[in-house]
């Protein structure tokens, strides 16, 4: 599906380099935090920014083919 | 003020004024009643109070401690937030309910035994059943009838197992229960239908989208919250609950990426965030189980507050898709910065209350060494983001669609929504007045650097995931899109087994009618008329025959015997001898 939204302009190229800033800061901040980690997962490097694009993909990915096995029209249940 | 005078009851017999009274004294009286319930609660000492006998065992309205507490200060504060929402509505059927509906969410808190609990666990079925028919629409009143018998299923249930409980136990009170045996099996079911535990969930995406603008914002409040209430006072450290609660938070947002509606986006959400609460029951620990209740009353603000918001859009421009909405943020532009909050405190970002107490759930599952929970449920933090936190705002205030004509709601609305999103970042800001409250001390810090580094990366690498799908046009197609539930087993079901009983107790009916009640009398009667006839035409056909008669003459005779059968003008003597050979054939015959 092709989503439209406000477009390209100026202030949505501003906010998105915000973004996109912010997302490296958050990145290489990992560097200087101190890590309590109680599971061996939690004390990798890079571990959270990983994981939320991976398991965000991974559900996606599932929304995908769980909408194409279970998809109806939406009058289903009417017929 | 008296002891003995439970808040359930100063709201339930309040709500039946509110048809007496008239413009601003209304209004008025309808702000007032959650607030006197309110000052009720918060001077009830901890103990026993408002205790009854009846038949030999006793009925307590006022089981009052740090827990039930808790639930009785957010149920009050969510039935003044949800009562000045709806202030500008002009129907006491809504503002009736949604009492009596608060009421029993009250009674369920204080009630200490399970009779009590049990009548206020009805009253609350019936009352927020009419919130969703006050929409009077088909759609509306087809959703109320599932939702109803969903909740009969659910209150029987827990009915039977009430019965055998106190059959088996003697005692009434309601205590902590392990699952083990017929009777807590019933209990925990009965609860886990209102709680939307994962498959017994479809009800509330099915019933809440179609409850009226206000009314969804007390359903979001009182069903599922007081049944979380109740699975941390019953079932606390019930194992089964963890995978449940896992399962409940993950495969919400399955169906939430696809789904169009507004409102059943943040239903999705509100099960999802269900099972954080499910989680943490399951876990039990004392970290789990604070965690738990801090997120129930944290997410009974911002989920009012996403109900709310998106309400306000559909009352204001009559639409509740994604794909026929966008563009509001011009014309709704407070409406936009609360939902906003909303989103952000569901997200669990910091600064925003869903973070306070979402992070204590996930913290006590890897405390307790549970890496798949915890990764399951950093799962279910990262993608509530994009299915609540953004797809709800960006499509309905920034997708591109041709202007829309809207406006800010009425300023009630705007008040109440104004409220609740303050509410959610002064909790999220002073969070240890809300940790004082809870019913274990708490010595969890959630603003340290590690958490809120975590948090922030988990949640915005998963919205830049979001953008990639968004922007690569893999997202998939939710116009006019309904993606199957398990409610198909029981809406289907219905079908199938209405559609069965149809062809067979109704072919049944038919052939009976066709067979018995038309055929076999038609037989009988022509057996009865045609058979005396024919025995009399067997006897005379043989003398006549040896007399001369010719074929016209035996047909004659034939036809004569056969009127004279019909008109019943017989000669005694044919009759008899009618009969008498009838005797005989059946004398051969045996």
């Amino acid at each position: 599906m092709k989503i439209k939204w406000l477009g390209k302009s100026k202030e949505i190229r501003r906010l998105l380099i915000i973004f996109y800033s912010f997302l490296f800061l958050l990145f290489f901040i990992e560097f200087f935090v101190h890590k309590h980690a109680e599971l061996f997962l939690e004390g990798l490097l890079f571990f959270f920014p990983i994981y939320g694009i991976f398991s965000c993909i991974l559900v996606f990915g599932a929304a995908i083919i769980v909408s194409k096995i279970l998809k109806r029209n939406s009058d289903y249940y009417e017929r | 003020m008296s002891d003995n005078i439970s808040p359930a009851f100063i709201i339930i017999i309040g709500a039946f004024f509110v048809p007496l009274l008239k413009g601003k004294i209304k209004s008025v009286y309808l702000l007032f009643l959650p607030v006197l319930a309110f000052f009720f609660i918060i001077s009830w000492p901890e103990g026993k109070h408002s205790v009854f006998h009846f038949m030999g065992y006793e009925l307590i309205f006022g089981n009052v401690d740090r827990l039930s507490l808790v639930f009785g200060y957010i149920f009050s504060i969510a039935l003044f937030i949800g009562m000045l929402f709806s202030l500008n509505v002009d129907d006491d059927l809504q503002h009736v309910s949604s009492f009596v509906y608060a009421g029993g969410a009250l009674g369920v808190t204080f009630a200490g035994d399970v009779f009590s609990l049990y009548i206020f666990w009805e009253l609350m079925a019936i009352s927020s059943t009419f919130l969703i028919l006050a929409r009077r629409t088909k759609a509306s009143q087809a959703a109320a009838f599932r939702y109803i018998l969903v909740h009969v299923f659910g209150g029987l249930c827990l009915l039977a197992g009430i019965v055998l409980h106190v059959h088996h136990t003697g005692t009434t009170e309601i205590s902590v229960m392990q699952l083990k045996g017929l009777a807590s099996y019933l209990i925990f079911v009965g609860i886990a239908v209102n709680a939307a535990v994962y498959p017994l969930h479809p009800w509330l995406k099915d019933a809440y989208p179609e409850a009226t603008v206000t009314g969804a914002v007390f359903l979001s409040a009182f069903t599922t919250k007081s049944a979380v209430y109740l699975m941390v006072r019953i079932f606390p450290g019930a194992e089964l609950l963890i995978w449940l609660g896992a399962a409940m938070a993950v495969i919400p947002i399955i169906y939430a990426i696809v789904e169009d509606d507004i409102r059943r986006i943040i239903a999705y959400s509100l099960i999802s965030q269900g099972g954080f609460m499910m989680c943490g029951i399951g876990i039990g620990t004392p970290l789990a189980l604070n965690g738990t209740i801090s997120h129930a009353f944290c997410c009974i603000l911002y989920t009012a507050l996403l109900f709310m918001a998106t309400g306000s859009v559909i009352q204001m421009t009559g639409r509740s898709k994604c794909t026929e909405l966008g563009g509001l943020y011009k014309t709704m532009p407070l409406t936009c910065i609360f939902c906003i909050i909303g989103a952000a405190s569901i997200s669990a970002l910091p600064l925003f209350c869903g973070f306070i107490s979402k992070s204590m759930v996930i913290s006590a599952s890897s405390h307790e060494k549970m890496p798949i929970i915890w990764l399951l449920l950093q799962c279910a933090s990262a993608c509530a983001c994009f299915h609540a936190g953004i797809k709800v705002p960006f499509f309905t205030f920034f997708g591109k669609k041709p202007e829309i004509k809207s406006q800010e709601p009425p300023i009630n609305m705007l008040l109440a929504m104004g409220i609740t999103a303050f509410l959610c970042i002064l909790i999220a800001v002073f969070y240890k007045s809300l940790y004082q409250i809870l019913p274990h001390p708490v010595t969890y810090e959630p603003y340290t650097m590690a958490h809120i580094i975590g948090q922030f990366q988990v949640v915005l690498f998963g919205a830049f995931a979001f953008y990639i799908v968004f922007v690569s046009g893999y997202y998939p197609e939710m116009a006019g899109v309904l993606l199957l539930d398990t409610d198909w087993f029981y809406r289907k079901g219905g079908m199938f087994f209405y559609y069965a009983m149809d062809k067979m107790l109704n072919g049944m009916n038919r052939m009976c009618d066709k067979y018995i009640s038309t055929k076999l009398p038609f037989i009988v009667s022509r057996l009865a008329k045609n058979t005396p006839a024919k025995l009399i035409i067997v006897l005379i056909t043989p003398i006549q025959v040896i007399m001369g008669s010719g074929k016209d003459a035996l047909k004659a005779t034939q036809k004569k015997v056969y009127r004279t059968f019909e008109t019943c003008s017989t000669p005694i003597g044919m009759s008899v001898a009618a009969a008498s050979l009838f005797i005989i054939m059946l004398f051969f015959m045996s």
